[in-house]
C-alpha cells in the first residue's frame, strides 16, 4: 500500500481531516489546526504527518507570514495530488463513512470505532 | 495606601512575567523536542520552527506547557528505542569467540585401538567431539579440539576406564578417524 506500514487510527483521522479540506477546497491546514480537528495528542499527529510527508502523501509549505503580526510562521498541509487516489482508497476500505458523510468531524468516534478498524492495520 | 498600590503593581508584573515563563518553557521545550526527536537535521530543524509556532497556535499556557511535555516525552522514548535498536547493532556478527592457539597447534583426541573397550563415557563427556558407532565404540569427529572444549576433552582422557583416550598434537592418520 504504498509504503506505508500499518494503518492506525491516527492515520485515518488525519486521513480524514486533510481529505475534507482538500475536498471542500478550504485553507491548507496547519499542526494545530490538524490536532484540534483529530483531538490526537501532538507527537501522534506529527508522528503521521511525518510518515504521510516521507510517502509523499501529502506536503507541508511554510506560510509567508503568520497573519498576526509578530507570530512565528506555521507549516500548513495539503494532500498531494499523487496521494488522493490512496488515500481515498484506504478511507473507502476503512471508513467508508467518512467518505459518504463528509459532515461528520473526525476524531468524533464512530460507534464502535475501534471494534471496526483493527489495530495493525494492512500491510 | 501608596504602598498598597505599589504592592498591587508589582505583583501584577511578577503575575504577568511568571506567566508568559510557561510558553517560554513550553517553546524551549518542543524545540529541544524536535532536536531528539529527528535524526535528519534539516528535519529536526524544520520541526523546531514549527513546533513553536504550534505552541503560539495553542490556547492556554498550561495546555501550551502540557502539549509541550507530551513532544518531550515522545521524543525521549523515540530517542531510547533508538538507543536499543542501535546497540546489538554495534555486535552484530561479532560472537565473542575466545581465540586460541591456531588450528595447526590444537590438539586432538585420539583413540588407542589396542585399548579401547566401547565403554562409551568419552562420548558423554565430549558429544562435541565424538560419538558412538553401532557397535558403541566411539568415532572421533576429524576436528582439533576447540580451546573452550580442552577442558572437557582433558576430563574424558582422565576418565577413560581402558585408559585409551589420549590428546595429541599429531594428525591421526585418515584410517583412525573412520
Amino acid at each position: 500500500m504504498g509504503g506505508l506500514v500499518r494503518i492506525t487510527n491516527p492515520l485515518l483521522d488525519v486521513l480524514e481531516v486533510l481529505l475534507q479540506a482538500f475536498d471542500s477546497r478550504t485553507a491548507d491546514l496547519h499542526g494545530w489546526a490538524i490536532m484540534k480537528a483529530t483531538k490526537r495528542s501532538g507527537p501522534t499527529v506529527y508522528g503521521v504527518l511525518d510518515r504521510l510527508e516521507d510517502i509523499g502523501w501529502i506536503s507541508g509549505r511554510w506560510e509567508d507570514e503568520n497573519p498576526e503580526p509578530g507570530k512565528p510562521r506555521r507549516r500548513l498541509y495539503s494532500i498531494t495530488p499523487t496521494g488522493v487516489t490512496g488515500e481515498r482508497g484506504i478511507l473507502r476500505e476503512r471508513r467508508p463513512q467518512a467518505l459518504r458523510s463528509g459532515s461528520r468531524a473526525p476524531g468524533t468516534a464512530l460507534p464502535g470505532r475501534h471494534h471496526v478498524v483493527p489495530r495493525g492495520g494492512v500491510t | 495606601m501608596t504602598a498598597e498600590i505599589l504592592l498591587g503593581i508589582v505583583t501584577g508584573l511578577l503575575a504577568n512575567e511568571l506567566c508568559e515563563f510557561g510558553p517560554w518553557c513550553a517553546r524551549k521545550l518542543v524545540r529541544w523536542s524536535a532536536f531528539r526527536r529527528y535524526t535528519n537535521p534539516g528535519r529536526a530543524e524544520m520541526r523546531a520552527e514549527e513546533l513553536t509556532a504550534l505552541i503560539n497556535d495553542r490556547p492556554g499556557n498550561l495546555f501550551k506547557l502540557i502539549t509541550a511535555v507530551c513532544f518531550a516525552t515522545n521524543a525521549i522514548i523515540v530517542c531510547g528505542r533508538r538507543a536499543i535498536a542501535r546497540e546489538p547493532d554495534a555486535d552484530r556478527g561479532v560472537l565473542p569467540l575466545p581465540t586460541g592457539p591456531d588450528q595447526e597447534e590444537r590438539q586432538r583426541l585420539v583413540v588407542d585401538w589396542t585399548r579401547c573397550r566401547g565403554h562409551g563415557l568419552c562420548a558423554h563427556l565430549v558429544p562435541e567431539l565424538m560419538h558412538l558407532d553401532a557397535q558403541g565404540y566411539p568415532v572421533i569427529l576429524n576436528m582439533p579440539v576447540p580451546n573452550w572444549l580442552e577442558k572437557d576433552a582433558q576430563q574424558a582422557v582422565d576418565m577413560c576406564p581402558a585408559l585409551a583416550l589420549g590428546l595429541s598434537h599429531a594428525t591421526p592418520p585418515q584410517t583412525a578417524l573412520r
